[in-house]
């Protein structure tokens, strides 16, 4: 950080004065936080691939559902790098970038030519060029989004639809459901209720009326005084 | 004299074959031991009221007295208890043989039984109590004067104290064993309502009576009881059936069919602490046993209190 905000002066400022006071030091700060998330999550990710594919046996693949939170997380750091340099864009524009004096000048040359370097590498230029072409591509046809939108909403109301007639409530089978609904299963069934009323009533009468009984003291009682 | 350490429970009659099963398994006792009994609970007649002597034992109190006897007519021998006895259910009417009535073959044996209210505590993990017991093998109190060979061992009517028990339970032991070189001639006639007899000139009356009906199983030192009790049927209609059959008819005391349960281990001493503590053990480890059947609850002293209340 020391090193970054030494290099960076805006133009205005006296080259032998050190005055930070003018240097976006915030928005700087906060850009280069990105960056470091987003350096960090895509190493970690190309770590496990790597792992993967030079120990196939030992190292497992992360699974489906990690690789999508791993993007997920990316496509959101992105993002906010996005906004905060589009935030600052007329900041970053009327910056020039030089090292003061007091930068150590021949010694870190070669990081100094890296810092100071403001054109792309060539192979991030292609990368831009062939996202421009491929976003040009599917803007020129609208339907292939559409579609796959459709598609996409299509299968979701089918995984619904599929999950619904493998859940079960109650404690019957749908054979069983079914046959409760013929007539024989009615009939069944009332036998049944039937059956555990007169059981009910059969425990009714041995408990004269389903009475509680004495409690063992009292028939203590009874035992040793001969009364209740 | 015997300490009895004892826990009690109850279960409704459906839950009677599923506790029988699992005391089987649990005990190995496929057949258990059926308890078929009939007692008569008994007071003094006189109230004892000794003088007040300073320096001496002052606390001086009368206790019930239970006569324990077989219950060993067909009635009781066929009745099966894992049927629901129903009041109004002609089938399952208990009609028993009226005992004193003189025509019995065999001379009954009785137990006469009292003890002493539990002891009292906190932390107890089992009712503990004192009991004694006696029992009397003939009796020849006779109620035709003429033939009696000797008069009646007319007993003053005996104060029943704390300390006169144990002297009872010698005198009982003496006058029976004296008496059975004398009944070598037994009279069918002579025998009836005899022990009644003998009751009341030991100063005892009867206040009630009851059967109870059920088995036994033994774990270990543990005897384990289920019963029922059944009292005589005292209304209008039992009365007309006791005229047909010349027999008592009985009911049940608790209607609701549920059968009593009680453990108990007998200790010979009450002083043995070893032994009472062992046994308060194997009794708590029962329970923890069977707290999933039955729950085995410490009975309340109070209602195990067999003092006669002292009326003024």
């Amino acid at each position: 950080m020391s090193q970054s905000a030494g290099l960076i002066r805006k133009k205005t400022s006296p080259p032998v004065q050190t005055d930070n006071s003018q240097i976006p030091t915030e928005s700087l700060e906060a850009i280069r936080n990105r960056l470091n998330q987003v350096h960090l999550s895509l190493r970690k990710l190309a770590e496990q691939v790597n792992s993967h594919n030079r120990h196939p046996n030992k190292v497992k693949l992360p699974s489906y559902a990690h690789f999508q939170s791993q993007f997920q997380v990316l496509i959101t750091q992105l993002h906010s790098i996005a906004t905060n340099i589009s935030s600052n864009d007329e900041l970053l524009m009327n910056t020039n970038v030089y090292p003061t004096s007091l930068f150590p000048t021949t010694q870190h040359e070669g990081l100094l030519t890296t810092l100071l370097r403001k054109k792309p590498l060539p192979e991030v230029d292609e990368w831009i060029e062939s996202a421009i072409k491929t976003r040009d591509t599917v803007n020129g046809d609208d339907r292939t989004l559409q579609r796959d939108d459709e598609f996409a909403e299509w299968c979701f109301a089918k995984v619904q639809e599929l999950r619904e007639s493998f859940q079960f409530y109650g404690f019957h089978t749908v054979e069983e459901l079914d046959y409760l609904e013929t007539e024989e299963g009615k009939k069944e069934a009332h036998e049944k209720k039937d059956a555990e009323r007169k059981k009910e009533d059969i425990e009714l009468s041995i408990t004269s009326g389903g009475t509680k009984g004495l409690n063992p003291n009292q028939v203590l009682k009874f035992m040793y005084q001969g009364e209740l | 004299m015997v300490h009895q350490l004892s826990l009690v429970s109850s279960i409704p009659h459906s839950k009677y074959v599923q506790t029988i099963s699992t005391l089987q398994a649990m005990t190995g006792l496929l057949r258990p031991q059926p308890i078929s009994t009939y007692t008569l609970v008994t007071k003094p007649t006189y109230v004892f009221k000794p003088k007040f002597e300073p320096g001496k034992v002052n606390q001086i109190e009368q206790y019930y007295m239970k006569c324990i006897t077989t219950w060993d007519d067909d009635s009781g021998r066929n009745l099966d208890i894992a049927k629901p006895i129903i009041g109004a259910d002609e089938n399952s009417i208990v009609l028993v043989d009226r005992l004193f009535s003189g025509n019995e073959e065999v001379e009954r044996t009785w137990t006469l039984q009292i003890s002493d209210i539990p002891i009292a505590g906190k932390n107890q993990v089992c009712s503990a109590q004192t009991i004694y017991e006696s029992t009397l093998i003939h009796v020849h109190a006779r109620i035709n004067e003429e033939q009696a060979p000797s008069p009646p061992p007319a007993e003053p009517p005996v104060p029943e104290s704390k300390e006169d028990i144990e002297m009872k339970d010698n005198e009982d032991t003496t006058m029976t064993k004296g008496s059975s070189n004398i009944s070598n001639d037994p009279d069918l006639v002579g025998r009836k309502d005899s022990f009644l007899l003998f009751l009341d000139n030991l100063g005892y009356g009867v206040v009630n009576q009851y059967w109870i009906k059920g088995i036994r199983f033994f774990h270990g030192d543990i005897v384990i009881e289920i019963f029922k009790i059944f009292i005589r049927d005292d209304s209008h209609a039992a009365a007309a059936q006791e005229q047909q059959h010349q027999k008592i008819k009985l009911k049940l005391l608790d209607e609701s069919n549920t059968f009593q349960i009680r453990t108990y281990i007998n200790i010979p001493k009450s002083t043995d602490i070893e032994q009472i503590s062992q046994g308060s053990k194997e009794l708590l480890k029962l329970q923890d046993f069977l707290k999933n059947l039955f729950k085995l609850e410490i009975p309340d002293r109070m209602f195990m209190d067999s003092r006669v209340p002292l009326k003024r």
